[in-house]
């Protein structure tokens, strides 16, 4: 036998550490079944997202597996994207391969099937890059046998290598070209001009008049350009399709419950079921911390939730027995019980989700324009062709004149404008993704640009809703006093209750039962026939400050002052807005007094500040001050974010949020707003600078091309360059 | 000068082989992953055994 | 021991057996260039024998390094890192074994053949044809053992080097063939198939391939493996290295025609050759600094690593190598570059910086891991370094400076456009210091390789005395074997492969009458054939490797006008099997030398070069007046000739001993008139003679 393998041995898994008891629940065979990737029947395939890897060692420890366990066949990882490939024998089973993972000291979570749109998207990659090989080879070849031609050959060699090259095209004709037929086929059933067809024109002509020319040898062929030409435009738009979809990928919703699942309790037992299998009328038990995954209502008589995700409100919620729970609440309390009002695909969330136009709205508004772009220009260059060629023909003869036509259509191919546009804003819309923002169209990068004013929400957009304890009466409170407040606010998730709480972390807390708290009154308690209550004061006060009164029996105690705590970046980020020549105003609807103490902490000049109005009012302001950016906390804004010509959310309900903002930034402060104008006017920038490139080039080669100063073979050359200047000044720009 | 042409043709029977191999590669999916198998080769691969 | 328990372990028996060898044939490469380099600086270090002149040890040199020392270097490393690529056992040890002794095999033949004279007289493609059919069946064992690998490999995904490796298998063994079609007339000499112009741009299509596929691509595979392996981080990027090797697979093969410059090559394929050499800058450079960026973040760690210095310098000298090579490919800097040392240099500076210094830190790397032991000291690998570095820098620049200070002396013209230089030796003295610094670089580079010969034979004495291979990982349940279909698969693509070769082969051996044709001679110039005395002489001029210092084209510059007379025609050397125009002068070019001198002049040369040039480098050939000439070949010779196309009548082949015979009286009656002393009858030196004053004769111009 072979003694070595004592040194294998060696196991690197850690026994001893305790695995989340979900993974058992993966072994059933109809959870595996959806995470199962093979067909066949002689083993099985899943996929992990991994999480916790490192180094290059971790590969070697993940992709040893096999040397542990005889029942994996193969392990692979994909280290940049954290991809865990497994391939096992049938016995094995899914639950046991996470445990092991886990053992190994990552977090795995299984990913399902692909989809078909991810298999299919696949599919075209692999054959993109078939065609750009082969088209490349095509090219390199065709060069080997025409630079010889370039270099003075003549005679039957120079015969016989022009025949080689016509027989090299014809796999770029048949095999290579083929989506751009497809394409264009597509496209002229819709009656509708592409830039594609164009390509095959281009393609075509070259093809012809060269082969003809080669027959009846009264010209130069164009076989080496037309090909190189065709390879640099599939290479330019295999790079534009993988920068558009690594865009597309982002998929929010399965980001949030990636590999949860969830226990289901029944009358007599319990059992674990996936996000999707979560249905009508089910009873979830939800540990703490975990995320409901659909819309329900609480069967626990009360729980305490953090509905921030939702509502954008950080303060935790109480829900009682029978209160309905938006799918998107964490549970913050003991467990909860709650009973599915429907399945999690149908919950408000994942409704909302799915309306995010990252996927949808932004795909069809980056097609829509490179389409018009490019059916304007093919439009304008065939029509321009023609009309040469037919002014011309006689004058010139037939071939200079085609030939010149075929230049300029070589050479004015517009894709320089339909790539360099979209390309632009689906880099913008990847880098502000990626910066944490949510956008729902990419015109909101052109709307941002045309903005005069920005008009603020101020509270919880100018303001936290934290509050800061200003002062007191008396001045100085004694522990005792502290303790009985602490002592009714123990249990309260109010904005007051929680700043004391942090104000007198320090502070003994007093023990009290029976605390009632009123929704927008107070809490009160009795203790031995002794009423304690905290409760707010609503007279007004010059310097707009929050008063609360503790009483006992009625009788004053003391009266704490609270203030609105404004965010320390406000003032930064106006001052910034000024600079830029933006005017600023805001629009609030609280009492005059806190709106113009906020106004002059943060910079907003007297005259800008609105207060006290309605949110219909909010709405006709900002109707009279389009075009304005409104920035508001989409919880009480949402009429006046839906009004401005373009609108930031910096925080509010996910839901409601996106339907009416155009930039939703969760968890971002106000420097988000300066930002993202960066962004807008680097894209701006950008898609000018091309356009520009773009109108002089074109003007200038089609010129050139139609007085017959560039033949087909330079133009051949100029065009590819001409896309790669451009989709290189568009990425180094947005990179 | 038969003999460039049959040289041509040598070089792209050669390239029609690379082509071939490219071809090849590309759909048993050699490039679908071009980052691990950087790290990969890394693994130390000197475990000396004693042959029995 | 069970044969399934073997495939447990790779085998590393092999790879030590390539090293002991790689280290063996090195000592011999660096020795004999190290003669030979002496003697160009001091003639008489060829001690006045025959087989240690320079004619006859510079194939042996070329030879060495490149098959014998990088080419055993590059078995040792591919068959090490192959193995661990793909995790997996060789196909075969008895292949393995075959193809290590196959190897050893051929390169002693080529140690004896080469002195004693036999060659092919085609730079890098010397050997006689045994030997060129030994060479192909090792290449195809080494290929199916490489392929049969490559299908029972665990791991899926290929790494770049796999690549380069299999570009290097399929190239080299299609070039080499097309390169060696030779027809024997006796057991150690034949004449290629290809003649003169097409002769030459077939052996510069493989010249330079040799160059790319053999000194380049597997190289740059050991790079992107070894590199890493020492550094411990990956290639800087990996798609760039893909993006590497589809580039250079693509453009390298036709950059050939770059070593032909001037020559009488139609400017068009001039010009293809230009073309596609510029082109290769690229790929080369993105190669370059793919290797060098591996090192990033690390260079503070390059003081106490002596190996790491040693891949440094080769990334480097091979990124100015490929810059280098561009550049000498553009006309008017070839005018200058070419047939001078500064192609020598250039040479060296990729040999011995790129090939030699990556092999010697691939060397370093792997002794101790195959011997399981630590490197004896890396003190000495330091000095081995810069004893290495000073060495080839000293070669490089002193044989750039020789080869521009000779170019430029060529091309003086004074006002009245006459020649400055219009005596070659003058060109010759003034660089012969140059000549001796070349030594001396040398020197340095040799006593590095001994510190480094040393070190590892203290390394290896210092390990277990019991070897041991290296485990396999991961075979716990190995289920790659039991997947038939795939295997199946695969052995279809080797037996594909191999059954392509085989039809190649029989394309190249059906096709060649038909390539008789030449289309670029002028018809109405006819050239005779060199009589059956001449062509004797022409075989001795290619056994004593001539061409070697003597180039036989004179290019269309008005300098070569001046000094040699018109420019060489294509016409001129249709019928030469094979074509002699050389790429080095190290004397002066011949194509016109015929008839510029009398017989009695050429004796006394061939004798004693300084009786009529006090200064001349040329070795004595007087071995050429003491052997006879063997006129019982000839007829054969002429036979094989008119069959290669070259127009003998039937007669002339029937009487070529004869008429041999005949001619060589003439010279000889000539000479002993002059008052030669020594028995001369049926000498060499007569048939010599003969073929030296036919040169530029035979051709109308």
């Amino acid at each position: 036998m072979l003694a070595q393998w004592s040194t294998l041995n060696k196991s690197p898994f850690d026994t001893q550490k305790k695995v989340n008891p979900k993974w058992k629940q993966f072994s059933q065979p109809e959870i595996e079944n959806q995470y199962c990737l093979s067909s066949d029947k002689a083993e099985k395939k899943f996929r992990f997202y991994l999480e916790g890897l490192q180094c290059s060692s971790c590969i070697h420890l993940v992709e040893e597996l096999p040397g542990f366990e005889k029942e994996i066949i193969e392990a692979r990882l994909n280290f940049a994207k954290g991809i865990l490939t497994l391939r096992v024998k049938p016995t094995f089973l899914l639950g046991t391969a996470c445990e092991m993972i886990e053992q190994l000291g990552y977090q795995p979570t299984p990913l399902k099937k692909e989809s078909d749109l991810e298999i299919l998207r696949n599919e075209e990659k692999l054959q993109d890059l078939k065609r750009i090989g082969v088209a490349g080879a095509i090219a390199g070849n065709l060069m080997l046998f025409s630079v010889p031609d370039y270099a003075g050959l003549a005679g039957t060699l120079k015969l016989n290598f022009q025949w080689l090259s016509f027989l090299i095209f014809l796999p770029l004709l048949i095999y290579v070209a083929q989506p751009f037929y497809r394409k264009s086929w597509v496209e002229i059933k819709q009656r509708r001009l592409s830039v594609d067809l164009m390509i095959v024109v281009a393609l075509w002509a070259g093809f012809v008049f060269s082969s003809l020319s080669l027959m009846n040898d009264y010209g130069e062929i164009y076989f080496d350009s037309t090909a190189s030409f065709i390879f640099l435009i599939l290479l330019a738009r295999y790079f534009l399709r993988t920068q558009q979809n690594r865009l597309l990928q982002t998929d929010i919703f399965s980001d949030i419950f990636k590999g949860e699942v969830f226990e289901v309790v029944e009358k007599h037992r319990a059992h674990f079921v996936l996000l999707d299998k979560v249905k009508k009328d089910d009873h979830l038990r939800l540990l703490r911390q975990q995320v409901l995954p659909c819309d329900g209502f609480l069967e626990s008589e009360v729980c305490a939730f953090d509905l921030s995700f939702l509502t954008g409100e950080s303060y935790p919620q109480i829900k009682h027995l029978g209160d309905k729970v938006l799918a998107g609440s964490r549970v913050l309390s003991a467990d909860a019980i709650l009973k599915a009002e429907a399945s999690a695909a149908e919950s408000h969330l994942a409704t909302a989700l799915r309306k995010i136009s990252l996927n949808e709205e932004n795909q069809n508004t980056i097609k829509n324009q490179s389409d018009l772009w490019s059916q304007y220009l093919t439009m304008i260059v065939f029509s321009l062709a023609a009309l040469f060629f037919i002014l011309t023909y006689q004058k010139l003869g037939n071939v200079e004149a085609f030939s010149r036509c075929l230049a300029l259509i070589t050479i004015a191919c517009p894709c320089a404008i339909a790539f360099g546009t979209p390309l632009a804003f689906s880099l913008a819309l990847r880098k502000a993704a990626r910066n944490g923002f949510y956008i729902r169209s990419s015109s909101v990068f052109e709307r941002l640009n045309r903005i005069t004013k920005i008009a603020f929400d101020k509270t919880g957009t100018l303001t936290s809703s934290k509050l800061t304890l200003v002062k007191s009466e008396p001045a100085v409170l004694d522990d005792e006093v502290k303790s009985l407040i602490l002592g009714l606010e123990k249990n309260s998730f109010h904005p007051v209750a929680l700043s004391l709480k942090d104000i007198w972390a320090v502070t003994p807390i007093r023990c009290m039962p029976f605390v009632k708290e009123v929704v927008g009154q107070g809490v009160e308690t009795f203790i031995e026939q002794e009423n304690y209550k905290l409760s707010k004061d609503s007279t007004e006060t010059d310097d707009g400050l929050l008063q609360v009164v503790f009483t006992v029996n009625d009788g004053l105690v003391a009266k704490l002052f609270f203030s609105e705590t404004v965010q320390p970046e406000a003032r930064g980020v106006i001052e910034s807005c000024l600079a830029e020549k933006q005017s600023v105003m805001m629009l609030s609807g609280d009492r005059k007094s806190r709106a113009i103490s906020v106004a002059a902490k943060v910079g907003i000049p007297v005259e800008e500040t609105f207060f006290e109005l309605t949110a219909e009012e909010k709405r006709k302001f900002i109707r009279e001050n389009n075009p304005c950016l409104y920035v508001g906390d989409g919880l009480n804004d949402l009429l006046a974010l839906k009004e401005a010509y373009a609108s930031f959310a910096i925080k509010g309900s996910f839901e409601s949020t996106l339907q009416v903002s155009d930039i939703y930034a969760p968890g971002k402060n106000l420097n988000a707003i300066l930002e993202i104008l960066a962004l807008s006017k680097q894209v701006k920038k950008t898609v000018n600078g091309n356009l520009m490139f773009s109108v002089i080039y074109n003007i200038l080669g089609g010129g050139l091309a139609l007085f017959g100063l560039v033949n087909p073979l330079v133009a051949a050359v100029l065009m590819p360059i001409s896309s790669v200047l451009m989709i290189g000044h568009t990425v180094w720009r947005l990179r | 000068m038969n003999l460039i042409l049959f040289m041509a043709l040598v070089t792209l029977f050669l390239s029609a082989t690379f082509v071939g191999f490219y071809l090849w590669a590309v759909s048993s999916e050699q490039f679908e992953d071009l980052d691990t198998p950087a790290y990969r080769i890394l693994k130390d691969d000197n475990k000396k055994g004693k042959r029995e | 021991m069970d044969k399934n328990l073997r495939q447990n372990f790779y085998d590393d028996d092999i790879v030590r057996k390539f090293i002991f060898a790689t280290l063996i044939w090195a000592g011999v490469a660096f020795a004999v260039g190290l003669l030979v380099a002496l003697q160009l600086a001091y003639w008489p270090a060829n001690m006045n024998t025959a087989w240690l002149t320079f004619g006859r040890l510079r194939p042996l040199h070329t030879n060495a390094a490149i098959f014998a020392f990088a080419g055993n270097a590059i078995f040792a490393g591919i068959y090490h890192s192959t193995q661990r690529l793909l995790r997996t056992r060789l196909f075969s040890d008895s292949l393995s074994r075959l193809h290590f002794w196959g190897w050893q095999v051929i390169i002693l033949c080529a140690a004896v053949t080469l002195p004693l004279g036999f060659t092919q007289g085609k730079e890098y493609a010397e050997l006689e044809w045994p030997i060129d059919i030994l060479i192909t069946l090792v290449w195809v064992v080494f290929a199916v053992n490489f392929f049969g690998t490559l299908y029972r490999r665990r791991e899926k995904h290929m790494y770049v080097a796999i690549w380069f490796y299999i570009a290097t298998i399929l190239t080299v063994a299609l070039l080499h063939i097309v390169n060696s079609v030779a027809i024997p007339f006796s057991f150690l000499k034949s004449y290629t198939v290809w003649a003169g112009m097409q002769d030459a741009l077939v052996q510069w299509w493989y010249g330079h391939n040799a160059v790319a596929f053999f000194l380049t691509t597997p190289f740059l595979g050991l790079m992107y493996y070894y590199v890493p392996k020492v550094v411990n981080a990956p290639i800087y990027s990996y798609r760039l290295s893909i993006i590497h090797f589809w580039a250079l697979v693509f453009i390298y093969i036709w950059a050939g025609p770059h070593h032909l410059l001037y020559t009488s090559l139609p400017d068009w394929l001039q010009t293809l050759g230009v073309v596609f050499s510029i082109m290769l800058w690229a790929p080369s450079w993105g190669g370059m600094i793919n290797g060098l960026l591996t090192f990033k973040g690390r260079w503070h760690l390059v003081r106490s690593e002596p190996i790491w210095k040693f891949f440094i310098a080769a990334l480097t000298f091979y990124g100015m190598a490929t810059f280098e090579g561009p550049l000498l490919s553009i006309k008017s800097i070839s005018s200058i570059g070419h047939y001078t040392d500064w192609i020598i240099g250039h040479v060296h500076g990729g040999a011995l910086g790129w090939n030699g210094f990556l092999i010697f830190g691939m060397l370093y790397y792997l002794i101790p891991k195959l011997w399981s032991t630590k490197l004896y000291s890396n003190k000495l690998v330091e000095q081995h370094f810069w004893l290495g570095l000073v060495g080839v820098v000293l070669y490089y620049v002193s044989m750039v400076v020789a080869g521009i200070t000779q170019g430029l002396m060529w091309r003086a013209t004074d006002s009245a456009g006459q020649l400055v230089y219009p005596e070659f030796i003058e060109t010759v003295v003034r660089i012969i210091p140059l000549y001796w610094i070349r030594a001396l670089g040398g020197t340095l580079y040799i006593a590095g390789f001994v510190i480094m010969v040393y070190n590892i034979t203290k390394t290896i004495k210092s390990s277990a005395n019991s070897l041991s291979d290296s485990v396999i990982d991961n075979l716990k349940n190995d289920n790659v074997n039991d997947n038939k279909p795939r295997l199946l698969e695969g052995y279809a693509t080797v037996f594909s492969i191999l059954a392509l070769v085989a039809v190649l082969v029989g394309t190249v051996i059906e096709i060649y009458p038909t390539l008789n044709v030449h289309k670029y001679v002028n018809p109405e110039i006819t050239t005779t054939p060199f009589s059956a005395l001449e062509q004797e002489g022409r075989d001795l001029y290619v056994r004593e490797g001539c061409y070697l210092c003597h180039s036989q084209q004179i290019r269309p510059l008005v300098e070569e006008k001046l000094r040699y007379g018109d420019p060489s025609t294509i016409e001129e050397s249709i019928y030469d099997h094979p074509y002699q125009w050389g790429s080095k002068r190290t004397g002066p070019d011949l194509s016109r030398v015929g008839k510029k001198y009398p017989d009695m002049w050429h004796y006394q040369h061939m004798l004693d070069p300084r009786q009529i040039q006090p200064k001349s480098i040329m070795p004595s050939y007087d071995w050429l007046a003491k052997k006879n000439i063997d006129y019982s070949q000839i007829k054969k010779k002429l036979n094989v000739l008119k069959n290669l196309g070259v127009p003998y009548t039937d007669k002339q082949v029937q009487d070529a001993d004869i008429d041999a015979e005949a001619q060589a009286k003439i010279i000889e009656d000539g000479l002993l008139q002059q008052g030669v002393k020594e028995e001369i009858k049926g000498k060499e030196i007569l048939a010599m003679i003969a073929y030296l004053q036919a040169l530029g004769q035979k051709g109308s111009r």
